[in-house]
């Protein structure tokens, strides 16, 4: 795989994660940022062995371990998945074309076709470009709902935080790039993983602020914050300016299901190189498939569920075997001597 | 392949030839009213200030249906200025507009009689008398969205303002879910406007032994706390005239005490007490006591 | 061609010559007796100057003193005598012609088995005038001429310093064409420079007349809608650009340098920044953003909202808006895209008609479409307002207009048909585009991304040369290597 910069790399993992974090499905109350907050420091802890604990590149892995690529690609099927059904659930419908959201659904896809044919290195000089665009456009939606903030409608809550903790890892498929993405790059591997989390972690600290303090009560019963912010906030008197997300809703999407394909397409490269060519179209109708038919809260679920398994667990394992392998190694030479 | 690269873009450029819905067939909205009595009726008036015949429906989506048949254009209300309710529907269908049909968050709701109303296509003044009142002072800040908010929460009220025929000012009244309304006094009315918001600089009229004098507000906040049961609000008001600051205060004072008395005997809540309420850890009842403390402070 | 050496007798030279030519009435034969041994002078017709032949040649040749054989008589031409600057050995007869049309005169003598040639060319060339493109106030006005050899002297003439190399060679298999390398050897990149060079000695092309022969070449990405290579007319900018350590590429035939690698920012910096005042320079920068998403977006931006989002707009405009379009028969995008096809037909017309005519068109096209068209309602006028604002902000950098007229086609389509969404999807389809270019590992978009901070003192604005004096930036520090 190509090189990227650290700020590269956390840049397109926190524009995959914020993709997520828009799509919130509700709002439960003040707890919600305490839960973002613990979350967030168990996401860090978890990281560092994860990249400390991992034994060569995950390419050389992979290619050991073909199972392992086949676990890897069924859970960012999966993620996938489970974009495309959060873009069916959580669009409200003026900001997707008249047409329709299967229509919306499969002109993402074939962009993303053409977005992850262009390789990792295009997405990784793309996400810097997308964030600064994407900042642009938080910074008018924090603006716009600056005037409706009521602060008494907030307080430090640590109770009911539990569930948001769970919401949050289930919305942090992407932590499971964080190994394969990481050995594209030179330096500093750490430091963009740690920058991807804490930015990701403010942005859904922000989003759930606001939705508290401008939103107030029709948070709670639209669910949906982002949209609900966005539909609230608005920076001018006369006109209804919510339309414009409609670029930022686009963008993250596109992002957040490039980084998907783009991955499949890596680890297909690396297990079957045959399949290298077709892995992109057949990865994105196995997503539209799925979302189709499942809620998101299903897929969800599953992501929640897979992620101690392919950040702790796999990692932990390969270390372990290959721990004893070098042991095993060692009393072998001693009985030769 | 090469055929097929060259002949999607083609299609596209004829279909966008082929759209049927140009900008001039939308029918734009200035103001739109909303009457329920059995049926959903609802007004329109353009910017042209043409009001069309009231339609009737069942549900928002129909009666939609039904301007456009009657019209022969999409109805817009992204650019609608003014909502006007009276009291036989409840907020309910202003969320619809307000979250699927694309209303504007900062559109005016009007307390009257959308029949009366929509009679006089110069009514839409009203909207601009709002506004100005809102500038000056003379009237707290009332959008669809703070309606909302407050129709949600447990006493279950909105504070909405009414044009007065004697008036040049509109005057306030607290809207009940059963569809009765309790009308705020003047008194009152200014001490929602302390109590609700920030505000920036405007100026008014004081009167004081010497006659009416005009006194510069530069901003005015509202600080609220909670401790147990016990509210607490603190309005900070900075003036520019020093030598007013006294009698700015005790009439400040009295709006005030006014606007809470008034507000709590109609058993509502316009200024935030429920939130105050549930950040303390107190679950808010209909029928609770409410002590609520006031400190103005004029600097 | 013929790799044949030259042998023989000078009359089996000369038929062979002949019959390699198919006698063709350019190549003139002079038989010539000097220093007592038979020789002939060749030249092309309209090639040499014959007021230099007649004073450096020929009188010479004429007033040599009898030598001994032809070896002591090809030695004395050499050795003795300074007949001219350029005096290459030809060997074999492919070289023979390319120096012939090269404008060179050869000598062959009798029982030689090579010549001599002598370069006195003194064919008709355009002189040195100002650049038709690349407009500027401050800088010089001087420009790249059609002839190889007086544009590598305009560039000397800026870099007195021996760093700067050129490398002269040939491309086109028939043609011939002189092209010249120009590097500084301290700062090009090595590996670029290997790869360049391997890049041109595999073109297989029969004829190079002009730069945009080698364009595609240089070019490693198929289907970018950026170029990865620039062109430019003006001396003054190759030099800064040798300076960053890029390779030029001048061709003879061509005014037109193409430089390596290019990067999309540099479409937006002229010479004149240079020379204001650091606020200004930033200020206008700033203005060339602005003008190119403007001539990008604006008539897509304006449909999309028109269309399908109008609440974007304030209910004043959309008022206006609606009153204008009520008349018009077409649909928004149908009726921007007739006026930018007008518009572009008229453009073309423009270039190629003659000067005589030229001002027809601009009358024609102003009335028709201008005056005509508006007020019969088959354009509406805030539609064909948005229309001229995009097209003159294109105006601004005249080097992307190929890429700024396709997407703004595209972006009208796409607005058209999904609105913002539709612009969101092909933008985002563009970045990709964009952001996938490179050409030899430099990435076009650099320094935006990868993002380099230190760049920024002359992307964002321009720092004032106090400060860009220390920094010594080369492009190699853009340079991605593949894993």
């Amino acid at each position: 795989m190509n090189k990227i910069h650290n700020h590269q790399l956390a840049a397109i993992l926190f524009l995959s994660g914020a993709w997520s974090v828009i799509c919130i499905p509700s709002l439960s109350g003040s707890g919600q940022i305490t839960g973002t907050i613990i979350a967030c420091l168990i996401q860090i802890i978890c990281c560092l062995p994860m990249l400390a604990l991992r034994t060569g590149t995950f390419s050389n892995q992979i290619k050991t371990h073909k199972w392992l690529g086949i676990i890897y690609i069924l859970f960012f099927l999966i993620c996938g998945a489970n974009g495309f059904s959060q873009l069916w659930e959580a669009a409200p419908p003026q900001l997707l074309p008249s047409s329709g959201k299967l229509t919306a659904a499969v002109l993402i896809a074939l962009t993303c076709f053409y977005t992850s044919s262009a390789g990792l290195r295009a997405t990784a000089r793309a996400a810097p470009i997308v964030m600064g665009l994407f900042l642009i456009s938080l910074t008018v939606l924090i603006l716009g709902a600056w005037k409706r903030v009521d602060l008494s409608r907030i307080s430090f809550q640590m109770t009911d935080f539990l569930p948001s903790i769970r919401t949050y890892f289930s919305l942090s498929g992407e932590l499971a790039a964080v190994w394969i993405l990481s050995d594209s790059v030179r330096n500093h591997k750490n430091t963009a993983v740690n920058s991807y989390l804490i930015s990701k972690a403010i942005f859904c600290i922000l989003i759930l602020f606001f939705s508290i303090t401008a939103g107030g009560r029709l948070m709670y019963l639209n669910g949906y914050p982002f949209f609900t912010l966005t539909a609230l906030s608005q920076p001018l008197q006369g006109q209804r300016a919510d339309a414009l997300y409609i670029l930022v809703f686009v963008m993250l999407h596109i992002m957040h299901t490039t980084l998907q394909t783009g991955i499949i397409e890596h680890i297909a490269e690396q297990i079957y190189p045959i399949a290298e060519k077709w892995s992109a179209p057949v990865s994105l109708i196995f997503m539209l498939i799925p979302a189709y038919f499942f809620k998101s809260d299903i897929l969800e679920d599953m992501i929640f569920y897979s992620l101690p398994v392919l950040i702790l667990i796999i990692p932990l394992s390969l270390r372990i075997r290959q721990f004893m392998k070098s042991i095993q190694k060692k009393e072998y030479s001693h009985e030769i001597f | 392949m090469k055929f097929f690269k060259f002949l999607f873009p083609c299609v596209c450029i004829f279909l966008t030839g082929c759209s049927t819905e140009t900008i001039s067939d939308r029918l734009y909205t200035q103001a739109v009213g909303l009457t329920c009595d059995g049926k959903l009726s609802f007004y329109t008036q353009n910017f042209n200030q043409e009001v069309s015949p009231p339609v009737e429906g069942i549900s928002i989506a129909e009666v939609l249906r039904q301007e456009e048949s009657q019209n022969g254009g999409k109805v817009f209300i992204g650019h609608t200025e003014l909502l006007c309710l009276d009291g036989t529907c409840t907020l309910n269908p202003a969320e619809e507009l307000l979250f699927e049909k694309g209303l504007s968050p900062a559109c005016k709701i009007l307390y009257a009689k959308p029949e009366e109303y929509f009679q006089n296509p110069e009514n839409i003044s009203v909207i601009h008398m709002i506004r100005m009142s809102e500038q000056n002072g003379l009237l707290c800040k009332t959008d669809l969205a703070t309606a909302l908010n407050e129709w949600h929460g447990v006493w279950e009220t909105a504070l909405l303002p009414v044009q007065k025929a004697d008036q040049s000012v509109p005057a306030l009244i607290l809207l009940h879910k059963d569809g009765g309304c309790t009308e705020l006094s003047d008194f009152a009315g200014k001490g929602m406007y302390w109590l609700r918001q920030n505000s920036g600089s405007f100026t008014m009229t004081l009167q004081t032994p010497d006659g009416e004098q005009d006194i510069l507000i530069r901003n005015c906040r509202i600080e609220k706390k909670s401790e147990n049961q016990e509210l607490s609000y603190h309005v900070i008001i900075r003036t520019g005239t020093p030598e007013l600051n006294q009698p700015l205060q005790r009439l400040v004072e009295k709006q005030c005490e006014s606007a809470i008395h008034e507000m709590l005997s109609a058993k509502a809540d316009v200024i935030g007490i429920q939130d105050l309420l549930e950040n303390s850890g107190i679950k808010p009842e209909k029928n609770m006591k409410i002590r609520i403390s006031l400190t103005v402070t004029v600097q | 061609m013929e790799q044949e050496t030259i042998s023989g007798t000078l009359e089996e030279i000369l038929a062979k010559i002949r019959q390699i030519c198919k006698n063709s009435s350019d190549i003139l034969i002079n038989r010539i007796t000097a220093g007592g041994i038979s020789c002939a002078v060749l030249t092309c017709e309209g090639m040499c100057s014959t007021a230099i032949m007649t004073e450096l040649l020929i009188r010479p040749l004429t007033e040599m003193p009898v030598q001994p054989d032809s070896n002591t008589f090809f030695q004395h031409l050499q050795n003795h005598l300074l007949l001219s600057l350029d005096r290459p050995v030809v060997r074999n007869f492919d070289d023979l012609f390319r120096l012939l049309y090269s404008g060179f005169a050869v000598i062959v003598a009798e029982g030689q088995q090579t010549a001599l040639a002598f370069g006195i060319q003194g064919y008709d060339k355009r002189s040195v005038s100002e650049p038709s493109g690349e407009a500027n106030l401050y800088g010089a006005h001087d420009g790249l001429t059609e002839t190889v050899r007086t544009n590598m002297s305009l560039i000397r003439r800026r870099m007195k310093t021996p760093l700067l190399k050129f490398e002269l060679s040939t491309a086109g298999n028939l043609s011939q064409t002189d092209i010249c390398l120009c590097y500084m050897t301290d700062r090009v990149p090595p590996q670029m420079l290997r790869q360049i060079k391997k890049e041109l000695n595999a073109i297989e092309l029969d004829t190079v007349l002009s730069s945009g022969y080698l364009q595609p070449f240089l070019e490693k990405c198929r289907g970018s809608l950026f170029d990865s290579v620039s062109l430019s007319q003006r001396p003054d900018v190759l030099c800064s650009k040798l300076l960053e350590g890029r390779v030029v590429l001048l061709i003879d035939g061509s005014p037109f340098a193409l430089v390596i690698p290019k990067l999309l920012i540099e479409s937006f910096q002229t010479l004149d920044d240079y020379h204001h005042k650091p606020y200004y320079a930033a200020f206008s920068r700033w203005v060339k953003y602005g003008a190119f998403f403007i001539a990008i977006l604006l008539p897509a931006l304006y449909i999309a909202v028109s269309m399908h989002h109008p609440e974007l707009l304030n209910s004043t405009l959309i008022l206006i808006l609606t009153d204008a379009e009520q008349k018009a028969p077409l649909s928004l995008p149908t009726e921007t895209i007739f006026v930018l096809l007008m518009y572009e037909i008229i453009r073309e017309a423009g270039l190629r008609l003659p000067k005589a005519v030229g001002g027809a068109v601009s009358i024609v096209s102003g009335l028709i479409i201008g005056d005509a068209a508006v007020s019969s309602g088959l354009i509406s006028t805030p539609m064909l307002t948005m229309t001229a604002i995009s097209v003159i902000a294109g105006f601004v950098t005249p080097d992307l207009n190929a890429p700024v007229t396709v997407m703004r086609l595209l972006f009208i389509i796409a607005g058209g048909l999904w609105g913002l969404f539709g612009i969101g999807l092909l933008g985002m389809i563009v970045l990709y585009n964009l952001c996938a270019t490179e050409t030899f590992g430099f990435p076009v978009t650099a320094p935006l991304a990868p993002f380099y901070s230190r760049a920024m003192r002359d992307v964002a604005t321009r720092v004032n040369f106090h400060r860009m004096q220390y920094g010594n930036f080369t492009v190699e520090e853009y340079h991605e290597q593949n894993s």
